[in-house]
């Protein structure tokens, strides 16, 4: 069943210096109880295709197209109705735990108010459940550090918290945006493997929003690869990394820098990406693209089917029949 | 090895200061965050320098720099001392080490053009310059860092992460230094952009006859650019060795766990990789686990490893490593 299901999703922000569009005709499909991973660098458009899914652009922002979760359309849905679904089908986490936590609050205020809030427990009640939560998330000694404030964590343990407090409603979807970037190599793996367990623990599903296609290897079913706000490719994501079928896929994944291997040098992507407010007319990778031709600068390519599970948006895909 | 053009012995930095919360009258803690650290750096070699946040790999680079006191040990620039220096006698070598940054844009002022910012170092060490030459030098190492001449008149803001830290490499060269200190270069870019400067990097170095210092969290990108890495961990050398023997020959439990959470992108790697991350997390460096300070992380730890700091052992293939049960 396909839990959240995204049709050419357009944001736009108005600025100052004119309009910039961050997205541009995004599809995503989500299954109930899976991980996905939504793949891009920088101005890939890929938070804030997040952002349009929890109905918290900037004020200057606009969306359209179609965001539908579970039957319900999400885009022009009125504040309340929104709440509820925020509150209780889809949490996010984000890349800086400190920020997303509030200094001044006790880690059990915190987590009990939401509890307290949407789902009218009693105070007693919900920090129980505050402290179960913590405990599967492998706080240790949750009880006793529960009264703590935001700045006696260390960063990971801040984003444990708030993966807790994310899943407190036990959400249907958990938008996870960039949660290990800001975390040190050795307590990443950590927190991906937690990440890993919500998916069958909770049975919630699992949109991972990121710009390493390492961590992607390891934890993720399907991966949609993002350029220039459109979707480049997208499939299983085993498939994807032993044949990508964009040149933006390969390049990205061969960039890489490897401990496994020997390369004299590293493969660089040439060029640098695109900027929002001038978008090429066609493809958005033609300029730094080796397989290239004047097409593809002048025609969008559209995203079509190859292979089973598997779309690409080329004129020249790889691996031959294009 | 060739006469080292850099030769560190014992290099410690001590910082100190009251932790948080504590009142103003309270006595101030030491916190080191370098303690004895010691390494040569030939000419045109590349160093590279591995660790965590807070592992002190920084305020090391910053030490050598000038800007953070170091609080003990040597630091031999072409057998002369640099810590004993007073700032007069240090300043003609401020100019033969050079640094770039993390954060590409913040380190450039804003109100200045590329070429200005370029061609600042000048002003500071060759004041006999004339306008023209300056120009000339600004405009072929324009060239050199990959940027176009029109490039000369923009702004900071105009440029994306990867050009600004273009530039950076350009102000850093301009004076011709010996010695470029990278501290986290690459961290702040995008993957397809990091592997640019990364490239660049490797072939200024081989073709000015550069040494680096090259300063990451991920050693990954370290082993791409490094002759030789140091590992540190809560300002310790952990272990100290070749690349390549040093990636693929691990000795010290904290390289091999290192090394095991560096993520491989190829999901039939990655599935078939035994979980052998680490528990928990760094420990503060103001109350550093007694002993080996790695220890309360450590897989293969005993009760032996709280009484005494591990010495720094050489190993058969010159590699040094701190710890007596590898």
């Amino acid at each position: 069943m396909t839990l959240l299901q995204v049709r050419d999703l357009r944001v736009s922000f108005q600025t100052g210096d004119g309009t910039v569009d961050a997205v541009n005709g995004v599809d995503l499909a989500v299954p109930a109880g899976q991980a996905i991973a939504v793949v891009g660098e920088s101005g890939s458009g890929k938070s804030q295709i997040m952002l349009a899914v929890m109905g918290l652009l900037a004020r200057n922002g606009t969306a359209s197209g179609s965001i539908r979760f579970d039957g319900t359309e999400l885009l022009g849905l009125d504040e309340r109705a929104f709440n509820r679904i925020r509150a209780r089908e889809i949490a996010m986490i984000f890349q800086d735990p400190m920020t997303a936590l509030n200094p001044y609050m006790r880690i059990s205020h915190q987590m009990t108010e939401v509890l307290t809030l949407h789902k009218g427990m009693s105070h007693g009640a919900a920090l129980g459940e505050a402290v179960r939560l913590l405990d599967a998330m492998e706080v240790p000694e949750a009880r006793t550090r529960i009264t703590m404030y935001p700045h006696e964590f260390s960063g990971g343990m801040r984003q444990r918290v708030l993966i807790a407090m994310a899943l407190l409603c036990r959400p249907r979807l958990l938008i996870a945006d960039e949660p290990t970037t800001a975390l040190d190599a050795t307590v990443r793996g950590q927190i991906m493997r937690l990440l890993g367990n919500v998916k069958s623990a909770f049975d919630t599903a699992v949109i991972l929003v990121t710009h390493d296609a390492g961590i992607v290897a390891g934890h993720c079913d399907e991966m949609v690869v993002l350029y220039g706000g459109q979707v480049m490719e997208s499939g299983p994501v085993a498939e994807t990394f032993a044949a990508p079928l964009h040149p933006y896929t390969r390049g990205l994944l061969d960039a890489v820098p490897r401990l496994d291997r020997d390369d004299e040098r590293l493969r660089a992507i040439p060029g640098d990406p695109p900027g929002m407010q001038h978008l090429p007319g066609g493809c958005p990778f033609a300029a730094r693209c080796p397989r290239a031709d004047e097409r593809c600068h002048h025609v969008r390519p559209p995203g079509v089917s190859h292979g089973p599970g598997r779309r690409v948006a080329c004129h020249w895909p790889l691996g031959g029949a294009g | 090895m060739s006469v080292p053009l850099l030769s560190v012995r014992d290099l410690s930095v001590t910082f100190r200061m009251r932790p948080g919360g504590s009142p103003p009258w309270a006595r101030p803690k030491e916190l080191q965050a370098v303690r004895r650290v010691g390494f040569d750096l030939a000419p045109a070699e590349t160093l590279g320098i591995v660790g965590e946040s807070g592992s002190g790999k920084s305020t090391l680079a910053r030490s050598l720099i000038g800007t953070v006191p170091a609080t003990g040990g040597r630091a031999l620039w072409q057998g002369k001392d640099l810590l004993a220096l007073n700032p007069g006698e240090r300043r003609p070598l401020r100019r033969d080490m050079q640094m770039i940054f993390q954060d590409p844009l913040g380190a450039l002022d804003p109100r200045m053009t590329a070429g200005e910012i370029i061609a600042e170092p000048l002003v500071t060490h060759e004041t006999d310059l004339s306008r023209r030459e300056i120009t000339s030098r600004v405009s072929a190492l324009l060239e050199r860092v990959g940027l176009l001449p029109e490039h000369i008149n923009r702004y900071p803001h105009e440029f994306s992460g990867g050009q600004c830290q273009r530039i950076g490499i350009a102000r850093a060269l301009i004076v011709r230094p010996k010695l470029l200190i990278c501290d986290e270069p690459v961290s702040a870019l995008d993957v397809s952009v990091q592997a640019q400067i990364v490239n660049l990097l490797r072939d200024l170095q081989r073709d000015l006859d550069l040494s680096l210092i090259f300063i990451s969290h991920d050693l990954g990108v370290v082993k791409h650019i490094a002759d030789r890495i140091l590992v540190f961990y809560l300002g310790r050398v952990m272990e100290y060795g070749a690349t390549r023997a040093l990636v693929h020959d691990p000795r010290h439990p904290y390289t091999r766990a290192l090394i095991a959470a560096t993520p491989v992108p190829d999901p039939a790697v990655e599935r078939g990789r035994p979980a052998t991350g680490l528990e928990g997390e760094v420990p503060s460096p103001l109350s550093p686990p007694s002993g080996c300070v790695f220890r309360t992380r450590c897989p293969v730890a005993r009760p032996s490893c709280a009484e005494a700091i591990p010495a720094l052992d050489e190993h058969d293939d010159g590699r040094f490593v701190a710890c007596p049960f590898v």
